[in-house]
């Protein structure tokens, strides 16, 4: 259960805001309608994520960490670019690029679970760990499309907030890609 | 024992952890325990110690490091059974290839394994006052079953861990 909370913790962890912005962005499109498509997306997100972590964790694969971090925040940039081209529509696509993305944001992770976790019990940790990212993520979808509901409600141009949204998102990713590349 | 944490790692991180392994051992009557964490984050405390000396942590020698590592460990963790203090002693340094390990002891007196059952509790504040997301993953192994948890701001850093 420790690891479990441990992921929940990760993904809601306002420090760590780079992810929450991956999964504000990559939810734009989205409602309480989309429901399925919803799951799909997170999902892919996660397994992408949990493929990574556990090759990087076990040094399968072990790339830069500054180049992760950029790749992340440039993923944060790209899912918002994705969706204007796409006018804000639910495309099937959104699955598989969220699924590659999810990979870069894994290997962010793979330095931190090698460390925290105990080799007798590595792989016994991981799904719980992984569990918990997929359930903190599907906690924080569901806030952010009942916020999307609650202003579409007071709102009623829910185009409006998706353009302002992606404005905020573009320049905070702009100014990570930024940040990172100074490194 | 006492090895010298070289000052940097390799591995950049983001996030502050460190992992502490806590074991009932009967073969030795006493508690050891190990701390894993970042030599960075280690350092980056020592220089804090020593801000008033006006000392930084590389000037010290391997004796003088150990003073200063035995003096930290032993403010920063406490140990208790059924209510019962028991004093962390530190034991040495050691030092991997990303990581810094600090060893201690606890002594437990002639309790038998039976008499270590019940309520153990630990404060663990390492390098909490230095960064205040400062997490301490701590695994308490009793009998060859084990517990985890961890010592944050939003657990006071404390833990009870029930056997």
């Amino acid at each position: 259960m420790f690891y479990f909370n441990l992921g929940i913790r990760h993904i809601t962890d306002l420090e760590g805001y780079d992810h929450m912005l991956f999964l504000l962005a990559l939810t734009l499109p989205l409602s309480f309608g989309q429901w399925k498509a919803t799951l799909k997306w997170i999902t892919a997100f996660t397994v992408g994520h949990s493929l990574s972590l556990g090759l990087a964790a076990t040094e399968v694969v072990r790339p830069p960490s500054e180049w992760v971090e950029l790749g992340i925040a440039v993923t944060i940039a790209m899912t918002v670019g994705y969706h204007l081209i796409n006018g804000f529509k639910v495309v099937q696509g959104a699955m598989w690029l969220s699924g590659i993305f999810g990979l870069i944001h894994g290997l962010g992770f793979g330095s931190y679970y090698s460390f925290i976790a105990q080799s007798d019990s590595f792989w016994w940790a991981w799904i719980p760990f992984n569990a918990g990212i997929e359930a903190g993520q599907i906690l924080v979808v569901l806030v952010l499309l009942f916020v999307y509901w609650a202003v579409e409600k007071i709102w009623r141009n829910p185009k409006a907030l998706k353009w302002m949204l992606s404005g905020v998102i573009l320049t905070l990713s702009i100014q990570m890609i930024l940040d990172r590349l100074s490194l | 024992m006492a090895q010298d944490p070289a000052v940097h790692t390799k591995v950049r991180h983001e996030f502050y952890v460190s992992v502490t392994d806590f074991h009932v051992d009967i073969e030795k009557g006493k508690i050891t325990g190990v701390v894993k964490t970042f030599p960075d984050d280690w350092e980056r405390a020592m220089n804090a110690l020593l801000q008033e000396k006006v000392m930084r942590y590389v000037q010290l020698d391997s004796n003088q490091r150990a003073a200063l590592h035995g003096q930290y460990l032993e403010q920063h963790i406490q140990l208790n059974l059924n209510g019962e203090a028991m004093a962390v002693e530190y034991f040495g340094t050691s030092r991997g290839p990303d990581e810094v390990y600090l060893l201690f002891t606890a002594e437990y007196g002639d309790k038998e394994l039976e008499e270590l059952s019940g309520n153990w509790s630990i404060k663990h504040t390492l390098l909490a006052d230095i960064y205040p997301s400062q997490e301490n993953i701590v695994i308490f192994h009793y009998d060859g079953r084990k517990q985890t948890n961890s010592c944050r701001e939003s657990n006071d850093y404390r833990l009870n861990f029930n056997f």
